[in-house]
Protein backbone atom coordinates (compact mmCIF):
# COMPACT_ATOMS: atom_id res chain seq x y z
CA UNK A 1 0.00 0.00 0.00
CA UNK A 2 2.98 2.14 0.39
CA UNK A 3 4.34 1.85 -2.76
CA UNK A 4 1.07 2.83 -4.37
CA UNK A 5 0.80 6.05 -2.37
CA UNK A 6 4.41 6.31 -3.27
CA UNK A 7 3.74 6.37 -7.12
CA UNK A 8 0.76 8.10 -7.02
CA UNK A 9 2.17 11.01 -5.59
CA UNK A 10 5.30 10.29 -8.17
CA UNK A 11 3.09 11.21 -10.59
CA UNK A 12 0.64 13.84 -9.64
CA UNK A 13 3.94 15.49 -8.94
CA UNK A 14 5.26 15.12 -12.47
CA UNK A 15 1.79 16.27 -13.69
CA UNK A 16 2.22 19.53 -11.89
CA UNK A 17 5.54 19.64 -13.07
CA UNK A 18 4.91 19.47 -16.46
CA UNK A 19 1.75 21.94 -16.00
CA UNK A 20 4.60 24.51 -14.91
CA UNK A 21 7.42 23.63 -17.35
CA UNK A 22 6.16 22.53 -20.85
CA UNK A 23 6.82 25.21 -23.41
CA UNK A 24 3.30 26.20 -25.03
CA UNK A 25 -0.44 24.78 -24.05
CA UNK A 26 -1.10 22.56 -26.67
CA UNK A 27 2.15 20.60 -24.45
CA UNK A 28 0.54 21.66 -21.43
CA UNK A 29 -2.66 20.29 -21.51
CA UNK A 30 -0.98 17.22 -21.51
CA UNK A 31 0.37 16.50 -18.56
CA UNK A 32 -2.39 16.42 -16.12
CA UNK A 33 -4.90 14.46 -18.65
CA UNK A 34 -2.85 11.71 -18.60
CA UNK A 35 -0.30 11.71 -15.25
CA UNK A 36 -2.37 12.93 -13.05
CA UNK A 37 -5.30 10.22 -14.33
CA UNK A 38 -2.48 7.75 -13.26
CA UNK A 39 -1.57 8.97 -10.27
CA UNK A 40 -5.25 9.48 -8.80
CA UNK A 41 -5.69 5.22 -10.04
CA UNK A 42 -2.54 4.73 -7.98
CA UNK A 43 -4.07 6.62 -4.80
CA UNK A 44 -7.29 4.94 -5.11
CA UNK A 45 -5.61 1.25 -5.01
CA UNK A 46 -4.15 2.57 -2.03
CA UNK A 47 -7.37 3.50 -0.10
CA UNK A 48 -8.85 0.21 -1.51
CA UNK A 49 -6.52 -2.16 -0.38
CA UNK A 50 -6.19 -0.10 2.93
CA UNK A 51 -9.57 -0.02 4.06
CA UNK A 52 -10.52 -3.48 2.29
CA UNK A 53 -14.37 -2.79 2.51
CA UNK A 54 -17.00 -3.14 -0.40
CA UNK A 55 -18.45 0.22 -0.42
CA UNK A 56 -14.67 1.61 -0.89
CA UNK A 57 -14.04 -0.49 -4.00
CA UNK A 58 -17.08 0.10 -5.51
CA UNK A 59 -16.93 3.87 -5.26
CA UNK A 60 -13.26 3.65 -6.24
CA UNK A 61 -14.28 1.57 -9.29
CA UNK A 62 -16.55 4.41 -10.38
CA UNK A 63 -14.30 7.27 -9.63
CA UNK A 64 -11.53 5.22 -11.86
CA UNK A 65 -13.72 5.23 -14.51
CA UNK A 66 -15.54 8.37 -14.43
CA UNK A 67 -12.01 10.04 -14.46
CA UNK A 68 -10.53 8.09 -17.03
CA UNK A 69 -13.69 9.08 -19.76
CA UNK A 70 -13.90 12.73 -18.54
CA UNK A 71 -10.36 13.85 -18.61
CA UNK A 72 -9.45 13.49 -21.98
CA UNK A 73 -12.62 14.56 -23.29
CA UNK A 74 -12.13 18.07 -21.46
CA UNK A 75 -8.67 18.09 -22.34
CA UNK A 76 -9.60 17.59 -25.79
CA UNK A 77 -12.34 20.51 -25.46
CA UNK A 78 -10.08 23.08 -24.01
CA UNK A 79 -7.20 22.20 -26.56
CA UNK A 80 -10.10 23.17 -29.69
CA UNK A 81 -11.59 26.03 -27.93
CA UNK A 82 -7.86 27.32 -27.31
CA UNK A 83 -6.74 26.72 -31.07
CA UNK A 84 -9.60 27.93 -32.17
CA UNK A 85 -9.59 31.55 -30.14
CA UNK A 86 -6.18 31.81 -31.78
CA UNK A 87 -4.01 30.75 -28.73
CA UNK A 88 -0.72 30.58 -30.33
CA UNK A 89 1.33 27.48 -30.02
CA UNK A 90 5.27 26.94 -29.98
CA UNK A 91 7.27 27.58 -33.24
CA UNK A 92 8.64 23.98 -32.66
CA UNK A 93 5.12 22.71 -33.45
CA UNK A 94 5.69 21.67 -37.72
CA UNK A 95 2.68 19.79 -38.95
CA UNK A 96 -0.40 22.17 -38.17
CA UNK A 97 -3.17 19.87 -39.75
CA UNK A 98 -6.18 21.44 -38.09
CA UNK A 99 -5.62 24.47 -39.91
CA UNK A 100 -5.99 23.42 -42.98
CA UNK A 101 -9.69 21.18 -42.17
CA UNK A 102 -10.66 24.93 -40.16
CA UNK A 103 -9.48 26.78 -43.50
CA UNK A 104 -11.25 24.10 -45.85
CA UNK A 105 -14.71 23.83 -43.40
CA UNK A 106 -14.49 28.31 -43.77
CA UNK A 107 -14.64 28.10 -47.28
CA UNK A 108 -17.12 25.48 -47.82
CA UNK A 109 -19.25 27.31 -45.45
CA UNK A 110 -18.61 30.41 -46.16
CA UNK A 111 -18.40 31.83 -42.61
CA UNK A 112 -16.14 32.79 -40.01
CA UNK A 113 -15.33 31.57 -36.91
CA UNK A 114 -17.37 32.23 -33.62
CA UNK A 115 -16.14 35.21 -32.24
CA UNK A 116 -15.24 34.73 -28.56
CA UNK A 117 -16.97 36.34 -25.87
CA UNK A 118 -13.37 37.36 -23.77
CA UNK A 119 -10.44 38.23 -25.32
CA UNK A 120 -8.14 35.23 -24.17
CA UNK A 121 -4.95 36.45 -25.76
CA UNK A 122 -3.38 38.20 -22.98
CA UNK A 123 0.16 37.48 -23.57
CA UNK A 124 2.24 39.94 -21.12
CA UNK A 125 5.62 39.77 -22.15
CA UNK A 126 7.39 39.95 -19.05
CA UNK A 127 5.18 37.02 -17.15
CA UNK B 1 3.80 5.11 7.38
CA UNK B 2 2.43 7.41 9.26
CA UNK B 3 5.22 9.97 8.53
CA UNK B 4 5.55 8.78 4.57
CA UNK B 5 1.77 9.70 4.71
CA UNK B 6 2.41 13.18 6.04
CA UNK B 7 5.47 13.65 3.31
CA UNK B 8 2.79 12.63 0.54
CA UNK B 9 0.81 15.13 1.42
CA UNK B 10 3.84 17.84 1.52
CA UNK B 11 4.17 16.54 -1.98
CA UNK B 12 0.77 17.12 -2.86
CA UNK B 13 1.40 20.68 -1.43
CA UNK B 14 3.78 20.84 -3.41
CA UNK B 15 2.26 20.06 -6.78
CA UNK B 16 -0.83 22.42 -5.74
CA UNK B 17 1.88 25.29 -5.59
CA UNK B 18 3.44 24.52 -8.59
CA UNK B 19 0.17 24.56 -10.13
CA UNK B 20 -0.86 28.00 -8.61
CA UNK B 21 2.30 29.37 -10.52
CA UNK B 22 0.93 28.64 -13.79
CA UNK B 23 -2.31 30.08 -12.97
CA UNK B 24 -0.56 33.19 -11.95
CA UNK B 25 1.37 33.13 -14.76
CA UNK B 26 -1.33 32.69 -17.74
CA UNK B 27 -0.13 33.70 -20.50
CA UNK B 28 -3.29 32.98 -21.53
CA UNK B 29 -7.25 32.21 -20.07
CA UNK B 30 -6.83 28.47 -21.09
CA UNK B 31 -3.75 27.84 -18.58
CA UNK B 32 -5.65 29.22 -15.89
CA UNK B 33 -8.45 27.15 -16.78
CA UNK B 34 -6.07 23.82 -17.12
CA UNK B 35 -3.97 24.41 -13.83
CA UNK B 36 -7.08 24.74 -12.05
CA UNK B 37 -7.96 21.67 -13.69
CA UNK B 38 -4.59 19.95 -12.45
CA UNK B 39 -5.40 21.58 -8.95
CA UNK B 40 -8.35 19.94 -8.39
CA UNK B 41 -7.00 16.47 -9.23
CA UNK B 42 -4.32 17.41 -7.01
CA UNK B 43 -6.89 17.78 -3.61
CA UNK B 44 -8.52 14.61 -5.26
CA UNK B 45 -5.30 13.12 -4.48
CA UNK B 46 -4.98 14.69 -1.03
CA UNK B 47 -8.26 13.65 -0.01
CA UNK B 48 -7.84 10.27 -0.88
CA UNK B 49 -4.71 10.07 1.80
CA UNK B 50 -6.40 11.78 4.25
CA UNK B 51 -8.95 9.15 4.09
CA UNK B 52 -5.71 6.61 4.61
CA UNK B 53 -4.39 8.73 7.28
CA UNK B 54 -7.80 9.01 9.35
CA UNK B 55 -8.86 5.50 8.17
CA UNK B 56 -11.99 6.51 7.15
CA UNK B 57 -13.97 5.84 4.08
CA UNK B 58 -16.75 8.85 3.71
CA UNK B 59 -14.19 10.95 2.01
CA UNK B 60 -15.00 8.63 -1.13
CA UNK B 61 -17.80 10.51 -2.16
CA UNK B 62 -15.84 13.93 -2.02
CA UNK B 63 -13.98 12.47 -3.88
CA UNK B 64 -16.49 11.78 -6.67
CA UNK B 65 -17.99 15.12 -6.43
CA UNK B 66 -14.58 17.15 -7.10
CA UNK B 67 -13.49 14.71 -9.78
CA UNK B 68 -16.95 15.91 -11.62
CA UNK B 69 -17.06 19.22 -10.68
CA UNK B 70 -13.27 20.10 -11.97
CA UNK B 71 -14.54 18.35 -15.54
CA UNK B 72 -17.87 20.38 -15.26
CA UNK B 73 -15.85 23.83 -15.07
CA UNK B 74 -13.18 22.83 -17.14
CA UNK B 75 -15.84 21.73 -19.76
CA UNK B 76 -17.76 25.00 -19.19
CA UNK B 77 -14.94 27.81 -19.23
CA UNK B 78 -13.87 25.99 -22.28
CA UNK B 79 -17.43 26.48 -24.13
CA UNK B 80 -17.92 30.08 -22.97
CA UNK B 81 -14.19 31.18 -23.90
CA UNK B 82 -14.83 29.53 -26.95
CA UNK B 83 -18.34 31.81 -27.65
CA UNK B 84 -20.30 28.71 -28.39
CA UNK B 85 -22.01 29.19 -25.45
CA UNK B 86 -23.27 32.50 -25.22
CA UNK B 87 -24.15 34.54 -28.68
Amino acid sequence: MGGAVVVGVFFMFVAALGVLRLEDFYSRVHAPTKAATLGLIFLLLAVTVYLAEAVVLTKAILAVLFIAATAPVGAHILARAAYRTGVPASPNTRPDEYAGVLERRRRETGQDEPESAVDVREDEPGA
Amino acid sequence: MTILLLSALGVIGLSIALCLIRVVRGPSLFDRVMAFDCIALCMVGAILIMSILLSTDVFMDVVLVVALLGFLGAVSLAAYLEGTLVD
